[in-house]
């Protein structure tokens, strides 16, 4: 490869930086931390005295313009304050002690001369996010990185964010609404070889809080996309990872297995790889989705909270089609014994502690509050899943979604055909909306979902049945003018299960820059878990919540008072099991 | 021609990556324990507790300059404690590892000063690479109680976490005894493990055979800190071998194996003391001497703590 003379001083620049990073690699966290302060003095200071400094008509009019880098960021704060309710079990640690939780993320971004400088300051007093049941405190640099553009190449140090494919062999993100931040610290390359080819690889660890989980993360991935004719064109991609035991984690691992009955023990395997392969075909209106992955036997945690040595795999597939008036999308999945953590130990306070990848749920992602209540939580041990979603468009004013998912056991589906039943069931929905534009004012919507949820699995609860729930749903818009809106939606939850049935109500005005609601959600029957006892009634319980946004340029403000019932959590398809919620939320965030 | 440049420079990455699959396991102990006997019951009142009796593990080296005033140390503070408490004692032992340390573990090779054994064992190296591997030796642990986020512990510190120790209460009485017959070779432990207190997780018995007396070689260095070959140091209490596995044998094997107060675990080992290695290339391991052997009996915490609950020392009659 030829490199230019800029791009080689800057590739200079760049191992320039890269020795940084080996050298911060041996300093202690206080070193670090005053490096990173006097690294984010340099880089605000400097973006300020460009911009301070007034710039001459002669200056500006000079054709070689000079690049003076580009400074921005955003800053989010969500700030809790708890009012303890026994009758929803709102009484974890922060109702009975803190009061109050505080979570800030300050991000900067640098970009100068291809380099692209970012640094995160996070804060968290008292905080539950991490684990609902803790009240976590602790601040610091939470994310860094350097990166620089050479040529056909990228480089990165620091953390970094990334996936393969769709996830499932490697996926390093963040996520914090459910206190996830999978941030991979070490180095990566990522190389552009063709316009069609592209070709990464990377080595680090996982970040865990303030601090780095041991084991060694590394991996490499190329995608490649063949236009085989006008109509035919293949994306295809492959990927391996691989995840090194420190000896300290193997020294448990190791520990725990010799705690178990001679028969049961095993040689933990110190590396684990995962393989995968995957391909898009795009035919026309058509597309068709196949992706394999496999990973190497390793200790997992099993279904009874002991280790077991095994192998995993996963298929996944879909099809799609699209036109004007229609869409439709069939998908397939079955997972087999696919943990896959920086350690089998690391389970912890939340299912999805400490994963290396992502195993996307084939389920509908809901928004309604009654219709997100229940999940499904992606069974990494075992599952198949499937899900239809059907789009129709007939007209301007008619938008007409169907959907419907089914998750079963890994014996649902066999060679022997489909098995649905009180051994293998899951998950499965029906849901249907059809929406009516009367006029460009009015827009009413109209929908009914049923669920079927296995809470023994996705909650723990031992005694728990079956859930069966239907629930109706309808959303009314009138928009009077381009600055107001007004909505009104309405869920009514029936189910003799869980909790029992609900009704939801909420009334929204908009106004800019002004966004104001109330609502509230009322438990009005009761279900196999709130069974009144002998001699007692049922009461009911009221989930209200207000809430009021204010958005300036930029900037927007929330404050809201309200209160949730304990539920599963998700947000793309990752969830956690989160206590009830009692207080108020008062939430910042800002761009610049 | 370049997609194919591409794909076959990954291939050969590939075959790289994967042609260095194969790993050593870490040590899984998967024969049963060596014990003759075995059983479990309840008993009712339960006894006193046993005053706790500390641990010290010395990781130690022929060619150690400091290994000697460690084991000085490790000498005086049960001497120390002797005096201020003569119903209880500081149990010591001294690990060889098979690990290098930057060779100061190597039996000496100064001549005319030279190592007539290599007291180094393997159940010595798998001992510090399941509590924690320390930097360098003289070091060792305490308790095998955490300090600091470590386990191992540089001489000069042991004094202060031994005090501390011995303010420490133990759910579990040790009484041991041993006995060697000479004309089958046959070294015999009884142990009669009785808890006071309930403990939670796994528990696991571990019995270690010391031998002292042993004249060899040592680096050391004299009352000026000038470094010399000492060829007839004294080595005691010696690491010669386990009748458990390293980690230990569990002992709440089954779920009926609770460690509640009147737990009692009656456990026999025996052990054919056959002749050690004597040719090895260089150096020969130190033969069985059943006039200076002991038995050490400690009862530890599974992981993550490792934390040594109780330990007794009996001389083999």
């Amino acid at each position: 490869m030829q490199l230019t003379k800029t791009a080689l001083s800057e590739f200079t620049l760049f191992l320039l930086a890269l020795s940084v990073f080996f050298y911060l690699a041996t300093l202690s966290h206080t070193m670090k931390k005053i490096f990173f302060i006097l690294l984010s003095s340099i880089i605000f200071f400097g973006a300020k005295s460009q911009t301070e400094n007034p710039v001459s008509t002669s200056e500006q009019n000079k054709p070689a313009k000079e690049d003076k880098g580009e400074l921005t960021g955003n800053f989010q704060t969500n700030n809790q304050f708890y009012v303890r309710d026994n009758k929803i079990g709102a009484n974890t640690t922060q109702y009975l002690h803190e009061l109050s939780s505080t979570d800030s993320w300050l991000f900067l971004n640098y970009k100068i001369k291809g380099f692209n400088f970012m640094l995160r300051y996070d804060m968290f007093n008292k905080s539950p996010l991490f684990n609902p049941q803790e009240a976590y405190s602790n601040q610091g640099i939470g994310f860094w990185q350097v990166s620089k553009d050479v040529e056909k190449f990228n480089f990165t140090v620091g953390y970094f964010y990334d996936q393969f494919g769709t996830g499932m062999a490697f996926r390093s993100y963040e996520d914090r609404t459910i206190g996830i931040d999978f941030a991979i610290e070490g180095a990566r390359i990522i190389y552009h070889a063709t316009e069609n080819t592209t070709i990464k690889a990377f080595t680090g660890k996982q970040k865990n809080r303030f601090d780095i989980r041991e084991p060694i993360i590394q991996g490499a991935n190329i995608e490649h996309r063949i236009a085989i004719s006008e109509n035919l064109i293949a994306d295809l991609g492959a990927s391996v990872v691989n995840r090194t035991i420190d000896q300290a984690t193997m020294n448990t691992i190791a520990s725990t297995i010799m705690g178990y009955p001679l028969d049961l023990r095993f040689d933990p395997k110190w590396n684990v790889f995962v393989g995968n392969i995957y391909g898009t075909l795009h035919y026309k209106k058509f597309n068709f989705y196949l992706e394999y992955d496999q990973k190497t036997p390793e200790a997992i945690m099993n279904y009874d909270n002991t280790l077991i040595k095994k192998d995993g795999s996963i298929y996944y597939t879909s099809l799609s089609y699209s036109e004007k008036g229609i869409g439709i999308n069939a998908q397939f999945k079955r997972i087999e014994s696919f943990p896959f953590r920086t350690s089998p130990l690391e389970t912890q306070p939340t299912p999805n502690n400490a994963t290396v990848n992502y195993l996307p749920s084939l389920t509908r992602q809901n928004t309604y509050r009654l219709l997100a209540r229940y999940n499904a939580v992606v069974q990494e041990l075992g599952e198949n899943a499937a899900q239809l979603e059907m789009t129709f468009k007939p007209n301007k004013k008619w938008l007409i979604n169907i959907n419907t998912s089914a998750v079963t056991t890994l014996n649902g589906v066999s060679s022997s055909g489909y098995k649905w039943d009180e051994s293998t069931r899951l998950f499965r929905e029906i849901y249907t909306d059809a929406s009516y534009k009367f006029s460009n004012k009015f827009k009413l919507l109209l929908g009914v979902q049923s669920i079927g949820y296995n809470q023994q699995v996705f909650e723990a609860k031992a005694a728990a049945p079956y859930v069966e729930a239907i629930t109706t749903f309808g959303e009314f818009t009138y928009k009077p003018d381009h600055k107001r809106s007004i909505r009104l939606e309405g869920q009514y939850m029936n189910t003799a299960q869980d909790l029992g049935s609900f009704v939801n109500g909420l009334v929204e005005y908009n106004v800019t820059p002004w966004s104001l609601a109330v609502g509230d959600m009322v438990n009005f029957q009761s279900g196999y878990l709130n069974k009144p006892l002998v001699g007692e009634t049922f009461e009911l319980i009221h989930y209200f919540n207000v809430f009021a946004g204010y958005t300036y340029h930029a900037t927007r403000i929330t404050a809201g008072y309200l209160k949730q019932p304990q539920g599963v959590n998700c947000t793309g398809g990752v969830c956690r099991v989160e206590p009830a919620f009692s207080g108020a939320r008062v939430t910042l965030t800002t761009n610049f | 021609m370049k997609d194919l440049k591409i794909y076959l420079s990954v291939c050969i990455l590939l075959s790289i990556v994967f042609s260095s699959c194969k790993e050593e396991p870490p040590y899984i102990n998967y024969t049963k324990p060596q014990s003759t006997f075995d059983t479990s019951y309840i008993i009712s009142p339960i006894p006193a507790a046993q005053l706790k009796e500390v641990l010290i593990e010395d990781g130690s080296g022929a060619s150690c300059i400091n290994c000697p005033t460690a084991a000085q140390m490790a000498e005086g503070i049960v001497v120390a404690n002797l005096a201020a408490n003569p119903s209880r004692s500081v149990n010591v032992y001294t690990i060889y590892p098979n690990l290098a340390f930057g060779g100061l573990t190597f039996p000496v090779n100064k001549p005319p000063v030279v190592s007539k054994y290599d007291f180094r064992t393997d159940v010595g190296s798998d001992i510090i690479n399941f509590v924690t591997v320390p930097g360098s030796i003289p070091s060792g642990y305490i308790d095998r109680a955490e300090v600091s986020s470590t386990w191992f512990i540089p001489y000069t510190n042991w004094s202060s976490i031994v005090t501390s120790e011995l303010t420490q209460t133990t759910p579990v009485n040790i009484d041991i005894a041993s006995q060697y017959n000479s004309s089958s070779n046959k070294l015999t432990v009884n142990l009669t493990l009785t808890y006071t207190k309930s403990d939670s997780g796994n528990n696991f018995i571990n019995i270690v055979i010391l031998q002292d007396s042993m004249i060899d070689a040592q680096e050391s260095k004299d009352a000026n800190g000038l470094y010399f070959y000492d060829s007839v140091y004294v080595h005691n209490h010696t690491l010669m071998d386990m009748l458990t596995a390293h980690t230990g044998d569990l002992l709440n094997s089954t779920t009926n194996r609770t460690l509640v107060p009147g737990r009692v675990f009656k456990i026999s080992y025996e052990k054919i003391l056959s002749p050690r290695n004597s040719s090895p290339s260089v150096y020969p391991q130190p033969q069985w001497d059943p006039k200076h052997l002991s038995v050490l009996a400690f009862v530890t915490r599974g992981l993550p703590t490792k934390y040594v609950l109780q330990s007794k020392k009996v001389e083999v009659q």
